[in-house]
């Protein structure tokens, strides 16, 4: 057993006093083995991370109690300096965000030489021939040119192999990575796990991988143990599948009007310098883009960040208007504002934080006169229950929801004024697995029951499968490739359809 | 409500303030500009708790006095400045372009001037009085509050919930009042209260120069000016107005930090 | 840096409007203060000046003049506001940059220590003090430590950069009497930006210590010194270098009541003289030097920072 954690017990100092965040925690990791650490935001898995070499500041938290034995020795109690001793060398770690993980200030050759001469007694020139061929195994083609760059010249995904590099040059027992390839897309992150998966073949090293994505995880690791509320409950060996438990209407393709369509749709962005707004260069968002979506169904947009899916759902729902192109709604080109809503993204973010769910929910009822002020309380409440939330909901205010709960209320705004098309910008991007299933199986209740057509759009193949009629893929401003749902995913044609498609099955 | 001992010490001199200030003709005992030279440069002692001045004048009752003209001149002065930079920040921000551009140059113009010398100046050539002093301060302080409300206004734009509410239906009235200021007025409030310590400290630079609150209304800033003629030996003409000054900055100092806490680790 | 145009312009016609606001135009002001001067001088004197064209050309002469260093004559004594001003700059520059340099040196390290210490007692000591800094007016601080040193103790001069019988000094000694002089202008002229300093410092050095690459440093084993000296303190310090450029304004104008207070000789004490006597040429002179340097000083500081920081030098992603 290399790591075993007992009764670990981490306690935050906060305004209100000590906020348990690791309560009772205990698990072990063999030589050689990754583990899995998995579970919904704020549960505590960082936590436990961050106490394994003591690395919780002071100021902010405490091991109040436990035991985390490593190499058979316990390392709370022991001395700094021994423990500094440790870090970098047997245990390691690599974080989320490669960008803010790495000092902008100092080069990637000058951050990873440093680990070497903190531990060892080599020469500098030793040092940097070590750097770079940890670079080179890391899979970084341009080794030297990389060991003199700035963290901000390299893209994320070299970002975050540097870091791995840095954190395995010194051929550590144990790797701690803590949601390593979160922040990266879909395609890098599939080639991160495998770089992974090399060096913990190379070098017999164990590794803790922390994640939210249950999916992700089970590529990499034997056993997965699952943490909720500051404890460890129980162990999986198998990763859960999609939603797929979300059915679908039977599509039926028969010819059927048009409720939403888009021709030749371009979006472009200026840049714009100086006093007399000379602009500088054209950012094109959306290039050329044509699309349709029939009553009753729903159109699938899968592309990742930048292919320009956001300005596409922003451009449907009115927000923006073309450059260039056409939009036809419901045949016509002027939209009818009550008949096109949208669901966004963050449930933290597309509620005013000041103003009480009763508030949110009223404005449209309000705007379009939809309700006599006499039945206003009526319909909230039913907007309420169509979307499966308490009646006491209406007085209280957005931060005393979780993120699905939002995403819900955001759902019965969005349904308040009787739309016929809904717009859904990566509506369950933001939330744990868990919840995700349950949102979907929402939407397609309220489909099916309000006869709503959808535009749904994502970064996630898998989610968007389980919900879309016909998928179109987006990559840089353009469609490249559209259809009906399955025969998209059975048969992709572009090369690009084919990697997401890779990257998603794991 | 979390508010930590300094801020509670600062909310606490600035309600005592504004109590004296209110209560002043109650508080004084002695009418401020009563002359009598027979009791001229006394000490502190019962019969005048912060001693008199060079005109007999009891002084701890101009000191209470002081305290309007103090506040009354804080108060007003960064009202001026936050109507002027409430209006050109959310023109700018909201509208952005051209409009913004421009507004924003005549920002950075005013910025350029030294301040306390431009007010300076201004008051002397348009003759010192209080109205004046008022809006001089006013008039060269919006550009403070005027950048708050935009950069808000700026960041505030692409959240979320602003666009759902106009993909609702909402006009820009509408999204202005009832979704833009509730949610931006944190840093507005932390800068008015910072800005009206500001005005305290340039008005009464300003009346000890001798170009502000002109004698013989009293005003913290004068009282020393006129006390300077002593210096070294009637240390109370010296000590009480500086104090005074002190105390009543450092207030609305503390007050203004406690607020900033509250709204930047709230809006997280 | 073509920005800058519209400013300098903008910058100039405000100068010019505020010269003439007052009722009656600066002649008006200047003479009202003499008897004796009739009607028909006023308006040979307003001729002379120029003051009864039309604004526009009076604007244009002006800004030719302007480009040319020509301040013109000083309406209290007739001489070239160019000389006068020329004539005060050094000591104030001398006060106010011993100044600057003083408060980088000790603000600097309090910052630092106060956000490593951050919440100690030491922390708290150093916040009252901070606060303290920022409600003092700087006469009466002035005033006190005038009648504390130079009256009750006796052993600092209180007016003046040097002593009356400074000609009969050897060079060491006419040194240490400047010296002595200047101690405590150059203390208040501190001391109140100090706060304000170790404050900003402070709050830099604790927003870069909850950074995501100090706990990385961290992990990799380094020891505390090496993660506070070597990757905290030169991101937390970046900034300091735009603080340098933009003090530049300030070197000359921002120091009006010390001087005064003080009676010191210097750009401060002859912009609040030229007010009491509405010395409309030597006020329109400072206003439009101070607006300048800002200019100026804004430049460097942004050049200084794109310098510094290498995510500007560089630029981005030439991946």
């Amino acid at each position: 057993m290399l790591l075993e954690i007992n009764n670990l017990q981490v306690n935050y100092f906060s305004a209100r006093g000590k906020t348990p965040a690791v309560c009772g925690a205990s698990l072990a990791i063999k030589k050689g083995e990754v583990l899995g650490l998995v579970g919904e935001s704020a549960c505590g898995k960082s936590t436990l991370a961050l106490s394994i070499a003591n690395l919780i500041s002071p100021h902010e938290g405490k091991i109040a109690e436990g035991e985390i034995i490593f190499n058979n020795r316990n390392l709370i109690g022991l001395p700094e300096k021994e423990l500094r001793a440790l870090r970098g060398r047997e245990i390691s770690y690599i974080f989320q965000d490669p960008s803010s993980a790495l000092n902008p200030v100092y080069t990637i050759g000058e951050q990873i030489t440093e680990v070497l001469l903190g531990h060892e007694n080599i020469s500098k020139e030793s040092a940097k021939e070590k750097a770079i061929q940890a670079l080179k195994s890391a899979q970084l083609a341009d080794a030297e040119r990389v060991f003199s760059c700035y963290p901000h010249q390299l893209s994320g995904g070299m970002k975050q192999r540097s870091m791995i590099a840095m954190a395995t040059i010194l051929k550590p027992k144990l790797l701690i990575a803590d949601e390593p390839t979160t922040a990266l897309d879909v395609t890098v992150q599939a080639k991160i796990i495998e770089l992974l998966i090399k060096l913990k073949n190379e070098l017999g090293l164990s590794i803790l991988f922390i994640t939210h994505d249950l999916n992700l995880v089970s590529t990499i690791a034997s056993r997965i143990a699952v943490m909720e509320k500051g404890k460890i409950i129980r162990y999986e060996t198998k990763g859960l599948s999609k939603p797929a438990a979300a059915e679908k209407r039977k599509t039926e393709t028969q010819s059927k009007e048009n409720v939403l369509e888009a021709k030749n749709l371009k979006k472009y962005f200026a840049v714009e310098t100086g006093f007399f707004r000379r602009e500088k260069g054209i950012v094109k968002a959306v290039d050329g883009v044509d699309i349709s979506l029939k009553y009753g169904q729903t159109l699938g947009i899968v592309g990742e960040t930048g292919s320009g899916k956001t300005t596409l759902a922003k451009l449907l729902a009115g927000l923006y208007t073309p450059t260039e192109g056409k939009i036809y709604y419901e045949g016509n080109k002027k939209i009818i504002r009550k008949d096109f809503q949208m669901v966004f993204q963050h449930p933290f973010d597309s509620l005013n934080p000041r103003m009480k769910i009763e508030d949110i929910l009223k404005e449209g009822l309000l705007i379009h006169k939809i309700a006599e002020p006499s039945n206003i309380k009526q319909r909230l409440c039913d907007l309420l229950d169509m979307v499966q939330m308490p009646k006491d909901s209406l007085d209280r205010f957005p931060h005393e929801f979780s993120g699905g709960q939002r995403q819900r209320i955001a759902i019965a705004r969005a349904i308040s004024v009787e739309p016929k098309v809904i717009i859904c910008d990566e509506p369950v991007s933001s939330l744990d697995v868990s919840i995700q299933g349950k949102i979907l199986q929402l939407l397609l209740e309220l489909q099916e029951r309000l006869n709503l057509s959808y535009v749904f759009i994502s970064h996630d193949i898998l989610i968007v499968k389980a919900i879309s009629t016909t998928i179109a893929v987006m990559y840089q401003g353009k469609i490249i490739e559209q259809g009906e749902a399955s025969q998209i995913f059975e048969h992709p044609a572009q090369e690009y359809t084919k990697e997401l498609m890779s990257a998603a099955r794991y | 409500m979390f508010k930590n001992k300094l801020t509670l010490f600062g909310a606490i001199i600035v309600g005592a303030l504004a109590i004296i200030a209110i209560f002043a003709p109650f508080i004084s005992g002695h009418d401020p500009a009563a002359i009598d030279i027979q009791q001229a440069l006394l000490a502190p002692s019962s019969a005048h708790l912060f001693g008199t001045d060079q005109l007999g004048r009891d002084l701890f009752s101009r000191i209470v006095y002081g305290a309007r003209v103090s506040l009354v001149i804080g108060f007003v002065a960064v009202g001026i400045s936050i109507v002027i930079g409430l209006a050109i920040g959310s023109i700018a921000g909201y509208y952005g372009g051209r409009v913004d551009s421009v507004l924003m140059r005549l920002v950075d113009i005013m910025l350029c001037f030294p301040s306390f010398f431009l007010i300076l100046a201004l008051v002397a050539i348009l003759e010192p009085n209080i109205i004046i002093i008022m809006v001089v301060i006013g008039a060269t302080s919006w550009m403070g509050p005027a950048r708050l409300i935009r950069a808000e206004i700026l960041s505030l734009k692409e959240r979320e919930f602003i666009q759902a509410a106009k993909v609702l239906g909402a006009s820009d009235f509408r999204i202005i009042t009832r979704h833009l200021i509730p949610n931006g007025i944190g840093p507005i409030l932390v800068n008015a209260v910072l800005g009206i310590a500001a005005a305290i400290l340039i008005e009464s630079s300003l009346s000890f120069l001798g170009i502000g609150v002109q004698p013989p209304s009293p005003s913290w800033g004068n009282i020393l000016m006129e006390g300077k003629s002593t210096l070294g030996v009637c240390w109370w003409l010296l000590l009480f107005p500086g104090v005074a000054i002190f105390i009543t900055v450092m207030g609305y100092n503390l007050l203004g930090e406690g607020l900033r806490q509250r709204y930047v680790v709230r809006d997280k | 840096m073509a920005g800058m145009v519209p400013l300098l312009i903008g910058i100039t016609i405000i100068s010019f409007a505020i010269i003439h606001l007052s009722p009656g135009g600066p002649v008006e002001l200047a003479t009202s203060m003499d008897q004796r001067v009739t009607a028909q001088a006023r308006q040979k004197l307003m001729h002379i000046y120029g003051l009864d064209k039309p604004l526009h050309i009076q604007y244009a002469d002006w800004l030719l003049r302007l480009v040319r260093f020509d301040f013109g004559n000083s309406f209290l004594d007739g001489r070239k506001v160019l000389d006068k001003i020329v004539e005060r700059l050094p000591i104030t520059l001398l006060i106010n940059i011993l100044s600057l340099f003083l408060i980088l040196i000790i603000a600097i390290p309090i910052g630092i220590t106060s956000a490593i210490k951050a919440n100690s007692f030491y922390d708290k000591f150093m916040t009252v003090f901070v606060f303290m800094g920022f409600a003092m007016p700087s006469f009466w601080l002035a005033l006190l430590l005038m009648s504390f040193f130079g009256i009750q103790l006796h052993i600092l001069p209180i007016l003046g950069i040097k002593s009356l019988f400074f000609d009969e000094l050897s060079l060491a000694g006419k040194i240490l009497d400047v010296a002595r002089h200047l101690i405590l202008p150059v203390f208040v002229s501190c001391f109140v930006s100090l706060a304000a300093m170790s404050r900003y410092i402070k709050t830099n050095m604790m927003d870069v210590l909850h950074k995501d690459y100090i706990r990385t440093a961290r992990a990799k084993g380094l020891s505390e010194t090496k993660v506070i000296y070597k990757h905290a303190l030169k991101n937390a310090l970046l900034p300091v270098v735009t603080i340098l450029g933009l003090s530049i304004p300030g070197l000359i104008g921002g120091s009006i009541i010390t001087e005064t207070v003080f009676s010191i000789p210097g750009m401060g004490r002859l912009a609040f003289e030229a007010v009491m006597a509405r010395d409309y040429p030597v006020i329109m002179a400072e206003l439009i030097i101070s607006a300048l340097l800002t200019l100026i000083g804004n430049l460097i500081a942004d050049i200084a920072y794109s310098w510094a920081d290498p995510r500007v030098r560089i630029g981005k992603r030439n991946v």
